[in-house]
C-alpha cells in the first residue's frame, strides 16, 4: 500500500478554539476516503491544511510524502481542491476562469482546450461558458469549480461536500466521476455530512467530531465495532456520547 | 406596532456600526489615537482659518459665503448618505431577511432613513462640538454660529437623508430609462434647495423655514421608494448574464513579455478584465476630473481674495501640480494596491491553492496597477503644469514625478495590503478606512521627502535639479521593490481561515 495523504498528530488552533486536535491518519492511493462529521467538527480545516491554505500549529501534513508546509508548491501541482460552496471570480467568465487556472497551472495550450472542452461538455456547461460567473446559479458554480479542480488530473482529489448544491443528476455523475477516477490509481479525500453519500461510495470513513478522530475504518468495521447496523446508527451514536475530546 | 418593528431594525443596525467601531479600534488602537489627532488639527486648522477671515474686516473679500458652505455640506452629505443606503440596504444581500419577514417595505424603508439620518445628525452634532470646544481653548477664535444658521444645517442633514434614500433607490433600478425618469422627478427637491441657497441666497429664519418646508416635500421619498425598493435590491444584488468575447489562446503581446512573466500573466490578465468589468476606472475618471477642475478654479480665484506673498503666489501652481498628480496616484495606484490582497475576499482560496509563487501573484497584481501610469502621465502630469502656465522643462520634472509618487505608492500600498488585509464582505473587502488615510499620509510624508529637494535645488540649478530627481526615482524602485518582497512573504504567510 503506498500512503498518499497522512496526518502525523495534527493540531489546528484558532486562537483559544481548537479546531483539530492531534488527528492522525493515513489515505492510501486509489481509496476513496471520507471524513464524515457535524458542522465545525474540523473537516475543512483538515481539507485546507492539506490545500496549502492552513499551516498547522502542530503535527505534520504529508501528501504523497511532502510536507505541506516545506514543500507547498510541489504539495500544489498534486491536488485538486474544490471547497464548500467555492467563491469564484464573479466578473470572469467560466471560460476565462478555467483557462487562467490551466494556464497558472502551466498546462499546454493543446491539453488544456482539450481538457476544458471534454469536461464542460460532461458538465453541461458549454451554454454558460461565456457568461460571467457572477450570473451562475449555486450548482453552475459548484460544476465550474469541479472541473477546475479535476482539469489537471491530480493523483490527489481533496472535494469539500462535492454535491452540496447540485441537483440529483449531476450529484449522480459526480459521484460516479469519483469512483471511476479512483479506479485508475488516484486518491480522492471528501468530506460530507450525508451518510448515505460516505456509505455508497467511501472505502474508508473516519468519523470527526468536535477536532478529533472518534472512528476510524471501512464501513462494515465501524458498525462490527460499535455494534450498529448501518453507518447513521454509527455516526448517531459515536458523536452522541461525545467520543470527541476537544472540550 | 409598526413603530416597534421600525426601531427593532434601527436598533440592530446601531449595534451592528458600534460593533464593527468596536472590532476596528481593536484591531488598530494606535491608528485610531492617530486618526483622532489627525481630523482634530485637520478641523481645528478650517476653524482657526475660517475665525480668522471672519475677524479680519471688510477689506477682503471671500470667494464662499455661508449659502455656499451650506449648499456644499449639504452635496456633500447628499454623496455619504447614498453610500450609507447602498451599503445598508440596497447592495446587501441580508436585506433578504428584512424583506422576507411579515413587514410592510414602508417600516424597512422609514428604518433606514432613520438610521442614516441619526448618523448625519451624530456627525453634525460632532463637528458643531468640536467648534465649541476649539473657541473654549483658544479665545482668539472668536464667531458666533447663529441659531438659525444651527437650524439650516440640521434641516438640511436630514434633507440629505431622504434625498439620499430616493437617489439611491431610482439609480439602481433596472434600466435606464426608468433611473432617468425617476431621477428627472425627484430632481426638483435639489433644485428648491440650490435655488433657496444658492439663486435667491435667503438669510436668517426665511431660509430655515423655506428648507423646512422642502424637507416635508421630500418625505416622499419613503412611500415612493417603497414601492422600488424591491426592484432597486433584486438589480443590485443578482448579477446579469453578460455574454463576453470567446477566447481560447492567451495573447500575450510581445512588449508585454518583457515586462510581465509568463506565470503572472493569468493573474494579471484576470486583475486587468476585473477591473474594467467593474467599472472601477469610470468613477475614479470622474472624481479625478472634478478634482482638476476644482483644483484649476482654487488656483484661478484664490490669489484675487487673499494677500498671499509673491513667494506663495508663485509657489501655487507647483502646488497644484503636485496635488493633482498625488489624488491621481492615490485613486490609481495607492488604493488599488492597498486592497489587491483582500479584494480577492472569499476567493483568495483560488490563487492560494494554485502551484504559483507569491512573487508572480504579486508580480500580475502590481502589473495590472502600472497600466495606470501612462494615463497619468498623459492626462495629469503632462497637461497640469501645461495649463497652470509652468515652462516646458517642469512638463519632464512633473512626469518625472508622477513616476516616483506612483512607484512609491504601489509600493507601500502593496506592502500594507498584504499587512493589515481587510476581508470584511459588507465592505466589498476594500481597505479599511483608517488604513487607508494613514498610508496616504505616509506615501505623501515619502512622496514629498523625495521630491521636494530635486525642485528646490531645480530652481537654482535645472540640470543638477533633474539628476537629484533621478536618483529620487532610483530611490523610490527601491522602495517598490522592498514593498513587493515584503508582500510576497506576507501572502504566503497569509491562511484562509473563510
Amino acid at each position: 500500500m503506498v500512503m498518499m495523504l497522512e496526518t502525523r498528530s495534527l493540531t489546528k488552533r484558532f486562537g483559544d478554539v481548537v479546531a483539530v486536535d492531534s488527528v492522525s491518519f493515513t489515505v492510501n492511493r486509489g481509496e476513496i476516503f471520507g471524513l464524515l462529521g457535524t458542522n465545525g467538527a474540523g473537516k475543512t480545516t483538515t481539507m485546507k491544511v492539506f490545500s496549502c491554505l492552513l499551516k498547522p500549529t502542530s503535527g505534520q501534513a504529508l501528501v504523497d510524502g511532502l510536507d505541506v508546509v516545506r514543500e507547498p508548491l510541489e504539495v500544489k501541482r498534486r491536488i485538486g481542491y474544490m471547497p464548500e460552496a467555492p467563491s469564484l471570480y464573479d466578473k470572469l467568465t467560466g471560460r476565462e476562469f478555467i483557462l487562467m487556472l490551466g494556464r497558472l497551472r502551466g498546462m499546454p495550450a493543446d491539453v488544456l482546450g482539450k481538457r476544458m472542452d471534454e469536461f464542460t461538455h460532461v458538465l453541461d456547461l458549454e451554454n454558460a461558458l461565456d457568461m460571467e460567473i457572477g450570473s451562475y446559479s449555486k450548482g453552475m458554480r459548484q460544476r465550474v469549480a469541479f472541473a477546475s479542480a479535476i482539469l489537471h488530473r491530480p493523483p490527489v482529489l481533496i472535494l469539500d461536500e462535492p454535491t452540496t448544491g447540485l441537483d440529483p443528476r449531476f450529484a449522480k455523475l459526480v459521484k460516479s466521476w469519483i469512483k471511476d477516477y479512483t479506479n485508475g490509481g488516484n486518491t480522492v479525500l471528501m468530506s460530507t455530512h450525508v451518510t448515505e453519500i460516505a456509505e455508497s461510495l467511501c472505502d474508508r470513513v473516519a468519523i470527526i467530531h468536535k477536532g478529533v478522530i472518534a472512528g476510524i475504518g471501512t464501513v462494515a468495521e465501524l458498525a462490527r465495532m460499535h455494534g450498529t447496523s448501518n453507518l447513521e446508527d454509527t455516526f448517531v451514536k459515536l458523536v452522541d456520547t461525545g467520543r470527541g475530546g476537544a472540550d | 406596532m409598526v413603530r416597534i418593528k421600525l426601531f427593532e431594525m434601527y436598533a440592530a443596525d446601531v449595534l451592528a456600526s458600534y460593533r464593527a467601531v468596536r472590532q476596528r479600534i481593536g484591531k488598530h488602537p494606535l491608528y485610531v489615537v492617530w486618526f483622532i489627532f489627525l481630523d482634530l488639527a485637520v478641523f481645528g486648522g478650517v476653524v482657526w482659518f475660517v475665525a480668522l477671515v471672519i475677524n479680519s474686516g471688510e477689506a477682503v473679500q471671500y470667494p464662499l459665503e455661508v449659502a455656499d458652505l451650506l449648499f456644499l455640506m449639504f452635496m456633500a452629505f447628499l454623496g455619504k448618505s447614498l453610500l450609507d443606503y447602498y451599503h445598508l440596504l440596497i447592495e446587501r444581500p441580508a436585506s433578504v431577511f428584512l424583506f422576507s419577514q411579515p413587514l410592510s417595505r414602508h417600516t424597512i424603508v422609514a428604518s433606514k432613513l432613520l438610521t442614516v439620518s441619526v448618523y448625519n445628525l451624530a456627525l453634525l452634532a460632532l463637528g458643531l462640538g468640536i467648534i465649541t470646544g476649539f473657541t473654549f481653548l483658544h479665545p482668539g477664535l472668536y464667531f458666533v454660529i447663529p441659531p438659525y444658521l444651527v437650524a439650516d444645517a440640521i434641516i438640511l442633514m436630514l434633507l440629505a437623508s431622504s434625498i439620499g434614500l430616493m437617489y439611491s433607490v431610482v439609480s439602481s433600478l433596472g434600466s435606464w430609462p426608468r433611473k432617468i425618469a425617476a431621477t428627472i422627478m425627484y430632481s426638483p427637491m435639489v433644485s428648491l434647495v440650490w435655488l433657496f441657497t444658492l439663486q435667491l441666497r435667503w438669510e436668517g429664519w426665511q431660509l430655515t423655514q423655506a428648507l423646512f418646508i422642502v424637507w416635508v416635500l421630500s418625505l416622499i421619498a419613503v412611500p415612493l421608494s417603497s414601492h422600488l425598493i424591491l426592484e432597486a435590491w433584486n438589480t443590485m444584488t443578482s448579477s446579469r448574464s453578460k455574454l463576453h468575447r470567446r477566447l481560447s489562446r492567451e495573447r500575450r503581446p510581445s512588449w508585454l513579455r518583457r515586462l510581465v512573466s509568463k506565470e503572472a500573466y493569468p493573474v494579471y490578465e484576470k486583475e486587468l478584465k476585473t477591473l474594467l468589468r467593474k467599472r472601477e476606472g469610470v468613477g475614479n475618471a470622474i472624481t479625478l476630473a472634478g478634482f482638476v477642475i476644482f483644483a484649476f478654479y482654487f488656483y484661478s480665484e484664490v490669489d484675487q481674495y487673499l494677500e498671499l506673498p509673491a513667494f506663495a503666489i508663485a509657489a501655487l501652481p507647483i502646488l497644484v501640480v503636485g496635488l493633482s498628480l498625488f489624488l491621481a496616484v492615490v485613486l490609481l495606484a495607492l488604493i488599488p494596491a492597498l486592497g489587491a490582497i483582500s479584494k480577492d475576499g472569499r476567493s483568495t482560496w483560488v490563487l492560494k491553492s494554485m502551484p504559483v509563487r507569491t512573487k508572480h501573484i504579486i508580480e500580475g497584481k502590481l502589473a495590472s496597477i502600472s497600466v495606470m501610469l501612462p494615463f497619468i502621465i498623459v492626462f495629469v502630469a503632462l497637461p497640469v503644469p501645461m495649463l497652470a502656465g509652468l515652462p516646458p522643462i517642469s512638463y519632464l520634472f512633473s512626469a518625472m514625478g508622477a513616476a516616483v509618487m506612483f512607484l512609491l505608492a504601489a509600493g507601500i500600498g502593496i506592502w500594507l495590503g498584504a499587512k493589515y488585509p481587510n476581508f470584511t464582505e459588507s465592505i466589498s473587502y476594500s481597505p479599511d478606512v483608517m488604513t487607508m488615510y494613514i498610508v496616504m499620509m505616509l506615501a505623501l510624508f515619502v512622496s514629498a521627502f523625495l521630491l521636494l529637494p530635486p525642485l528646490a535645488i531645480a530652481f537654482a540649478d535645472k540640470f543638477l535639479g533633474f539628476l537629484i530627481l533621478i536618483l529620487a526615482l532610483d530611490v523610490a524602485c527601491v522602495i517598490f521593490i522592498l514593498g513587493k518582497r515584503e508582500a510576497e512573504k506576507l501572502l504566503g504567510d497569509l491562511e484562509v481561515t473563510f
